[in-house]
């Protein structure tokens, strides 16, 4: 008997030991991010020739934030740095796992930057990252089914009521004039921003039944008839569009590697504008590098970290990124890089800029996400009436802030 | 002597302890622990705010799960028991019928066919029920959207409360189904087949066999199985979870208590709320388990050899 | 002589008319089962057909089950994008040692509530019941905490602990009311030639007890196998993925997603646990219902 118990525990023990170390054997740093091989390349290289023998480790995490959120504090587990876009970062400065990088980065380095970049990295007067490239969606588009390639082809829509028309006459059973993911609030957005209408106002306050957001979506509702009303996940969207099912999109820039490998001769052109004059307004998420705090106790693996967030920042670094993710670089020296400023995709997210809003990164926002994507279905797929749905929510909203507080 | 008579009483007492110390002390780390701890939680104000340096606040997640957060906690536990029951009320019916239509004499081929209904409870939860979402559910690609389209209808089958409630209990349906009809056959097997035909010699239509001779012959041996998919229908996260809200959400809004404990601390990061309503839950089951679990009403049944 | 012959004929027709019935009984049960038979099968079927076709073949609106041209493209993708043997490698791994430690702590323990009767017994055996009805996502943040504070956190060793604690009290359970079924005589028997309790429960109770060991062994390995909020939650370095983890991430990447790639991990990663449950299948009733759902 006691032999057995033995048995069972050595055996507990060994496996227990043996599989815990080897996770963490503290010589390289570690980054996660969410990026594709291409992004990791670059920045690998970088390491590579600007601090030969240091070692770091890319580690891809699909549910960044959720880990964060876990592991932030516990040394063992948590990385050294991480790339993510910038709206998670007044959900982690407030936790407390960020380390600011005044006092870690000379701000010399990075301070001629887009500005735009510069202040997403920014919560309540405190600068958490080193922006390296900034996306937003763009309103892409089939050439070979409509656009200017062939005059026998239906002409680009400017406007969203000509989109309208367009997606009318269009669409049928197996092919529709225009996709987007209506009910994801990431996209919906745009017709929001555009609109005039804050879903969170800079105080913190949600703004769900706002006359600007209810009639925003109000407007937005008609588009949605001609759509896939119930399936309007990204897999769908893109789908869709590498099928040649749909002629226009709005999508992230990342949908692009995979249509030109489908052989889909793609343009970019600018968001239609809406009734009162301005164009859709989406989003744009500033992708920049933050460090954790508890790795930063120790001043040597400070200073390693410091090294490495500082290599890249670097306009040949950034301008190259750019180019293999399909952004636009934050540095402004990058865009004078061979390549960078004749980009069509870069030029095209640059000129997008001037009318995107950055998201918002106050914690409150998880709420407003979920608010606004339940507000999005209520309305688009199961037909109710905004108003109400809106109050709804917003009241929903203000409880669910008062709670987080 | 009497000394020795009390060490022989001590380790008689000691033995089955010590036999069973690392099965107990396994559970009591991994199991006990963290609902002792989660109950903790919910004493402290650990939200976003508070991440690290939370404290006690008292009963004030409690307040808020009757107050503040009311209208969802109360819906989510409305759900929850209506989910249980329709689950449970198709899954024996169903069940039953299948298990007796297995047991026919007329049938050569039942180990094939009962070979065949089982290959759902073999497959991984979580497998089939990505395949279920996106497989037959999805609006474009969806064998069952395919279908109905075909016909003419269009089907919402994840985005609208209803139809979402429904499909996932479809869902359920097809993974709990196999073990349910293989404990009501088993349990039809071992009924005294004598039962069957005397019934038949007094002219009982076949309802009134199954009624009033099948059913009360199985149910002591199949209750023990029914309880415990009882609690396994309560305690079902995985189904609505990956259904409606992750990874890809559909926009129904059908979260059953289990998921909103679970939003609240992993969505929305009120761990402290959350594990208020964690700890309402385990109350429900401890008062529902003793209610029951028939080994908690005969008190002082001893089973065993010993 | 006539009424002889009306008679054997009277017979024979009406075993014609029984027979008659029979055959239409069993055409209309073959042709039940068969229906149903599909319809379980579908979402399978489905997804094999989709896992073996070209992208472009989900679009069809056509009902077919299979694809108009076979292709293995999603199976290579599937195994030069992803790194799926490694997946399968942990979970192969991970389930092995639940099962043996599972076993190896729940054998005593249920020997030690089965044969003996000694206080507190009863109410353990309750709190034991009450303790499994809880639904373990609840605590999740607390088991993290626990695999944290014992350094395991982000290893295949927590997820082992976290595993083993969870399906101990299944162990115990089931393995206890086997036991209980196995006459004490048989014990009592072999005690009176000298052997210990442990050889006891080696050489006699142990090689009794075989269906209940196959059955709570292989629901101990499809739990691992089908575990993936742990597996997804506490895991984030990709060298210790499981499948569930995996396919949970193949899903969720925007950037990747393709739906026959997805179809065929889904596939491979049900194979095998399939393929365990159908050897074990022929013992899943006596060491089941024999066993864990009695007290």
């Amino acid at each position: 008997m006691k032999k057995h118990v033995a048995i069972a525990m050595a055996g507990l023990l060994a496996v227990a030991g043996l599989s815990s170390c080897g996770s963490d054997d503290g010589g390289s740093l570690v980054i996660w991010h969410d990026k594709t091989d291409a992004v990791v390349e670059v920045l690998r290289k970088a390491i590579e020739e600007k601090l030969p023998g240091e070692k770091v480790e890319f580690v891809k995490r699909d549910s960044m934030t959720d880990q964060l959120k876990l592991v932030g504090n516990d040394p063992s587990s948590c990385p050294d740095m991480y790339i993510f876009a910038h709206d998670k970062i007044g959900l982690f400065a407030t936790i407390g796992i960020l380390e600011q990088l005044d006092g870690l980065v000379d701000p010399s380095s990075y301070e001629e930057s887009v500005p735009l970049a510069l202040d997403a990295m920014e919560y309540q007067g405190v600068n958490y990252g080193v922006p390296l490239y900034y996306e937003t969606t763009l309103f892409l588009y089939n050439r070979d089914l409509v656009g200017d390639k062939d005059p026998s082809l239906p002409s680009l829509p400017k406007t969203s009521e000509e989109l309208y028309s367009y997606m009318k006459e269009y669409t049928d059973g197996r092919r529709y004039g225009f996709v987007e993911q209506h009910s994801t609030p990431y996209y919906a957005s745009a017709w929001i921003n555009g609109w005039g209408g804050k879903i969170l106002h800079d105080d913190g306050t949600p703004g769900l039944n706002d006359q600007a957001v209810v009639d925003s979506i109000e407007y937005h509702r008609k588009f949605v008839d001609y759509m896939p009303r119930t399936s309007a996940d990204y897999a769908t969207v893109n789908t869709l569009f590498l099928e040649e099912s749909a002629d226009m999109v709005i999508g992230g820039p990342w949908m692009i590697p995979s249509a030109l490998e489908a052989g889909i001769d793609i343009g970019v052109a600018p968001m239609p504008t809406l009734p009162n004059g301005k164009p859709l307004s989406p989003y744009s998420g500033v992708q920049g590098i933050q460090a954790l705090k508890i790795k930063c106790r120790d001043p040597e693996r400070r200073a390693r970290i410091k090294a490495v967030m500082e290599c890249f920042v670097d306009p040949e670094v950034q301008g190259e990124l750019a180019l293999v993710s399909g952004c636009a670089p934050a540095l402004l020296d990058a865009y004078e890089v061979d390549g960078v400023r004749d980009n069509a995709i870069v030029k095209a997210i640059e000129e997008q800029a001037a009318t995107a809003i950055p998201m918002p990164s106050r914690p409150e926002m998880d709420i407003m996400w979920s608010e606004l994507g339940y507000l999005l279905t209520d309305v688009n797929m199961n037909g109710a009436g905004v108003r109400e749905t809106a109050d709804k929510y917003q009241e929903e909203a203000l409880r669910l802030i008062a709670q987080m507080q | 002597m009497k000394k020795k008579e009390g060490f022989r009483r001590f380790e008689r007492e000691a033995r089955p302890w010590l036999f069973a110390s690392l099965s107990l002390l396994t559970i009591l780390l991994v199991v006990v622990f963290p609902i002792g701890h989660t109950v903790y939680l919910s004493f402290t104000n650990m939200g976003i705010y508070n991440y690290y340096d939370y404290s006690l606040i008292g009963f004030g997640n409690y307040l808020d799960a009757f107050s503040l957060g009311s209208a969802s906690f109360l819906r989510s536990l409305g759900i929850t028991i209506l989910w249980t029951a329709l689950n449970m009320a198709l899954q024996l019916v169903i069940a039953y019928v299948l298990a007796v239509l297995l047991n026919s004499p007329h049938l050569r081929l039942r180990k094939l066919y009962k070979a065949l209904l089982m290959i759902p409870w073999a497959m991984p939860g979580y497998v089939s029920i990505l395949l279920w979402k996106n497989g037959m559910f999805n609006g474009q690609f969806g064998y069952l959207s395919k279908i109905f389209s075909l016909l003419g209808v269009d089907v919402d089958f994840l985005s609208n409360d209803i139809m979402a409630f429904l499909s996932c209990t479809v869902v359920n349906l097809w993974l709990a189904l196999p073990f349910m009809i293989m404990i009501i056959d088993g349990a039809l097997q071992s009924v005294n087949r004598e039962l069957f035909e005397s019934a038949e010699l007094d002219g009982c239509n076949a309802i009134k066999k199954h009624l009033f001779v099948a059913i009360p012959s199985i149910v002591p041996i199949v209750s023990p199985a029914v309880l415990i998919t009882l609690f396994t229908t309560f305690k079902q996260f995985d189904i609505v979870n990956l259904m409606t809200i992750s990874p890809v959400g559909t926009g129904a809004h059908i979260e059953t208590v289990i998921v909103y404990a679970y939003q609240q601390a992993f969505i929305t990061g009120n761990y402290g709320y959350s594990g208020a309503v964690a700890t309402l839950i385990f109350l429900l089951v401890v008062l529902s388990t003793v209610f029951f679990d028939p080994s908690f009403r005969k008190k002082g049944a001893k089973h065993g050899s010993r | 002589m006539a009424a002889a012959r009306t008679w054997e004929g009277e017979i024979a027709r009406r075993k014609a008319i029984e027979k008659a019935k029979t055959v239409s009984k069993s055409v209309f049960l073959n042709a039940f089962f068969i229906v149903i038979a599909f319809l379980t099968l579908l979402p399978i079927i489905y997804a094999f057909g989709i896992s073996f076709g070209e992208s472009n073949s989900l679009l069809s609106s056509s009902l077919s089950l299979f694809p108009e041209r076979w292709t293995l493209e999603n199976y290579i993708s599937l195994f030069e994008d992803y790194d799926i043997l490694t997946w399968f490698g942990n979970t192969l791994l991970l389930a092995v040692s639940t099962v043996v430690l599972v076993l190896a702590i729940s054998i005593p323990a249920a020997y030690a509530f089965s044969r003996f009767r000694f206080h507190m017994r009863g109410a353990t055996i309750r709190f034991l019941i009450i303790l499994n009805a809880f639904p373990s996502v609840l605590s999740l943040y607390s088991v993290y905490t626990l695999v944290r504070e014992l350094g395991l956190s982000n290893s295949i060793g927590g997820l082992l602990l976290v595993y083993v604690g969870t399906m101990a009290i299944f162990g115990l359970y089931n393995l206890k009311g086997y036991f209980d079924t196995i006459p004490y005589e048989i014990e009592e028997a072999a005690r009176m030639d000298g052997c210990s309790t442990f050889g006891v429960i080696m050489k006699i109770l142990l090689p009794l007890a075989r269906p209940a060991l196959a059955v709570t062994g292989v629901m101990v390995l499809i739990y691992v196998w089908n575990e993936y909020i742990f597996a997804v939650t506490f895991i984030s370095n990709p060298d210790f993925y499981t499948l569930a983890s995996g396919l949970y991430g193949l899903q969720a990447q925007e950037s990747t997603g393709s739906w026959p790639v997805f179809f065929a991990a889904s596939l491979v990663v049900s194979a095998p646990i399939l393929l365990v449950f159908m050897l074990a299948q022929r013992h899943m009733v006596s060491g089941l219902s024999a066993g864990g759902v009695k007290e």
